[in-house]
């Protein structure tokens, strides 16, 4: 006990703890997208892609979050021209960006004199080293999205759902469905500093799957995922304390045993079809 | 005649990969119009209307139609739903969709929204599913909600591709009343095999398979292409 209430005095925990809270928005309405409209591996290239972004941008010496926010908005844009018809050259193209994005910033990275500890930071993430940056980008992020949501909500499940039904009522598919991977893109970024790139898409699948579990409407899913992200990055926050184990991947696993125990529980009822 | 028509196919043509799906399909849709399209399996029906309907890109020829797409009301029943009935969605939920056209961006539904959705759920027995979940839905189930959200928006085209597939009887006799209470502007396209008495009454008809012809109405009943006739 005296250990947790030792973290409370520390002031880059309570900062890991508003970064988590923050980061849970994210996952929460972002992941339940990413989820439900199968955009995983998209977000999986984004991901990887922008450390591309970042190591162009280390080398630079710019801000390295500026280059990931670049380069993940173009990739997921770019991605976002390569549906429907070009779904296969969109999965090929995902495969190329999430080796291609790694292979540039790992050669930025070599040719950046020196060691480059936050880089490689972004790659596993460490939620306790999260700056005012990180916390700014994350709210941003956050503000963004609850924004895009109250305008365009029911666009954006309309095109999530039914692409072809939105077409037929007016609805601008492409237009929104590049809102969508850029929301993906820019939530992706947010993330790195908490569990890094080849963890990110962990933290937003697996709180909307454990959603899908415990509950049956959108709303619902999206508020318990965003609880359930809160739980997550504050237990592995905590957890990761006391065990001195990495935060990230403490988070990951975390949600990992969260996921399987969801899964022990019995499907929901389904309602016997009045007709046949 | 073609100017006046709603939508227009010219020299239409449909190829998917190597193979020709349609070709040199010319077809006129006027306001009102009630067109049966008859056809083999794979004769390329469906591809017709989804390119019609701006959902499929004409590899040759074009489409015309009458208004900006924003100005079209448009309804559609496919005869394979494209989504994943795992979505998270209530049947209300989903057949409100159809009435996303009258709301408008930035906008909420309205009262009229609601009661409209109310009305076709009501109309086609729905009533008591409104608040099921689109994976409780058996298969007839699920189609008639994709009408009920086809005609909620109260559409200038309603395109039923193969819509009695699944339906029991009385269902079906459900929708050829329903469709045949339509406005009079309405101009219904259906894609079918079922075409029996007591079902859809068409103005006119045609055979597609690959090309497209003209078929004599009063003689459709006895097309090899419906079910119960000719050598099936």
């Amino acid at each position: 006990m005296d250990s947790i209430a030792g973290m409370w005095e520390l002031g880059f925990f309570r900062d890991a703890l508003l970064a988590g809270a923050l980061a849970s928005v994210l996952c929460g309405v972002v992941g339940t997208f990413v989820v439900l409209k199968r955009l995983v591996s998209i977000s999986g290239g984004v991901a990887h892609a922008a450390f591309g972004g970042l190591g162009a941008a280390y080398w630079a010496g710019w801000e390295p979050r500026l280059g990931a926010v670049a380069v993940a908005v173009a990739s997921a844009v770019g991605l976002g021209f390569l549906d429907g018809d070009r779904a296969r050259r969109q999965d090929a193209a995902i495969g190329v960006l999430w080796a291609v994005g790694m292979a540039i910033g790992l050669v930025f990275l070599h040719l950046t004199p020196g060691y480059a500890p936050n880089l490689l930071g972004f790659l596993f993430g460490n939620i306790l080293l999260v700056s005012a940056a990180d916390l700014w980008l994350a709210g941003i992020a956050d503000l963004a999205v609850i924004l895009l949501l109250a305008l365009f909500g029911r666009e954006l499940v309309a095109v999530a759902f039914d692409e072809e039904c939105a077409r037929l009522q007016g609805v601008p598919v492409r237009l929104f469905s590049i809102l969508l991977l850029a929301l993906v893109a820019l939530s992706v970024v947010a993330l790195l500093q908490l569990v890094g790139i080849v963890l990110v898409i962990a933290l937003l699948t697996i709180p909307p799957l454990v959603a899908q579990r415990l509950v049956r409407s959108l709303r619902a899913t999206v508020l318990v995922s965003i609880a359930i992200c809160l739980a997550l990055t504050s237990g592995g926050l905590v957890l990761s304390y006391l065990l001195d184990w990495p935060s990230g991947p403490t988070m990951v696993l975390l949600g990992a045993l969260a996921l399987g125990a969801a899964q022990l529980r019995r499907p929901r009822a389904v309602r016997t079809a009045l007709a046949g | 005649m073609v100017e006046a028509a709603l939508v227009a196919a010219r020299g239409l043509g449909f190829r998917y990969g190597g193979d020709v799906v349609l070709a040199g399909i010319d077809l006129a849709v006027q306001p009102g119009d009630r067109l049966a399209i008859l056809g083999p399996n794979g004769g390329g029906k469906s591809t017709l209307v989804r390119l019609l309907l701006g959902l499929l890109r004409p590899t040759s020829g074009r489409v015309v139609w009458s208004r900006s797409p924003r100005g079209r009301r448009l309804g559609y029943v496919p005869q394979f739903p494209a989504f994943d009935r795992g979505f998270p969605l209530k049947v209300a939920e989903m057949v409100l969709q159809g009435r996303l056209r009258e709301r408008g961006p930035l906008r909420r539904f309205r009262a009229e929204d609601l009661a409209a959705v109310d009305a076709i759920l009501a109309d086609l027995d729905l009533e008591p599913l409104r608040d099921a979940f689109l994976t409780e839905l058996s298969g007839g189930e699920l189609k008639r909600a994709l009408i009920a959200r086809a005609l909620v928006g109260e559409p200038e085209l309603l395109v039923l591709d193969e819509p009695t597939a699944s339906l029991d009887e009385a269902s079906r006799r459900k929708l050829w009343a329903r469709v045949a209470a339509l406005p009079a502007a309405c101009a219904v396209l259906l894609v079918t095999h079922d075409l029996g008495p007591g079902t859809f009454a068409p103005g006119r008809a045609v055979l597609v398979d690959r090309t497209l012809e003209p078929l004599s109405v009063p003689d459709l009943h006895q097309h090899p292409l419906l079910c119960g006739h000719g050598h099936g």
